[in-house]
């Protein structure tokens, strides 16, 4: 009599769906706006209003920041959307870079 | 150079001779300088890291010639002449690009003058001193332009 093989069960793949929280795990980037004495105060603060939508006020405390400190922290976004502020801010020709957020 | 008159679509500008004869020779002969590569990042650059500061400075050229189309589209659309005065009418889409074009001049020129710390001292040699003159007119524009938005 033949014998009978036990089924084999085979295990499920680890297939991990993409949930928000792995999102929230990849990496991100720090927007930086550096310091130069060649561009406008009111420009600079023009360009962040027109780049992030920012009131005047906001984008006054940055363009403070950049002017006191050589710079200021803008935004943090993920690769594609730091990547796009950065070529926004560079289309004014104001000293931008984007810098992994740890 | 003063606004004589806006609405939500446009701004108009009256410009003096010498005023309306700068601007337009900013706007005929831009881009005027080099474009310098940029970085993308202080940091270590990694191969994708590298990727993308050669994306921004491809990025940067294209712009640049499109800047150079609408300057003198804007040379011979946005400038003239109307009985004794120059007029300037501009658009929100033309100003920010203007606004672009003229801070592109003044930190092009700054750059190419060696990057000085200050920006108002004279620079001694007259081919310097001739881009210094240019780079503070860009300045004049860019100024007042900002001032009205």
């Amino acid at each position: 009599m033949p014998s009978v093989a036990e089924p084999v069960t085979i295990p499920k793949p680890d297939i991990k769906k993409r949930t928000e929280s792995d999102d929230a795990l990849a990496p991100t980037f720090y927007v930086v706006c550096w310091n130069d004495p060649i561009n406008l105060m009111s420009f600079v603060t023009h360009v962040f209003m027109k780049i992030f939508g920012w009131n005047k006020q906001k984008a006054e405390k940055h363009m403070m920041e950049v002017h006191e400190q050589g710079k200021s922290v803008l935004v943090r976004e993920g690769a594609e959307k730091a990547e796009f502020y950065v070529h926004q801010l560079h289309n004014y020709k104001l000293h931008a870079t984007m810098e992994p957020a740890e | 150079m003063k606004l004589l008159k806006q609405d939500e679509n446009q701004q108009q500008f009256e410009l003096m001779d010498g005023e309306a004869n700068v601007l337009l020779a900013i706007l005929n002969s831009y881009p005027l300088t080099k474009l310098k590569p940029v970085k993308m990042s202080k940091g270590c650059l990694g191969a994708e890291a590298m990727d993308r500061e050669f994306l921004l400075n491809e990025s940067l050229k294209t712009h640049r010639n499109e800047l150079k189309k609408v300057a003198v589209k804007l040379a011979k659309e946005n400038l003239g002449r109307s009985n004794e005065a120059w007029l300037l009418t501009l658009n929100p889409d033309h100003k920010e690009i203007l606004l672009q074009i003229l801070n592109d001049v003044r930190t092009g020129i700054w750059k190419e003058m060696g990057e000085p710390e200050d920006i108002h001292l004279k620079p001694d040699s007259p081919r310097k001193q001739q881009q210094w003159t240019i780079m503070n007119l860009a300045g004049y524009f860019e100024e007042y332009l900002v001032s009205l938005t």
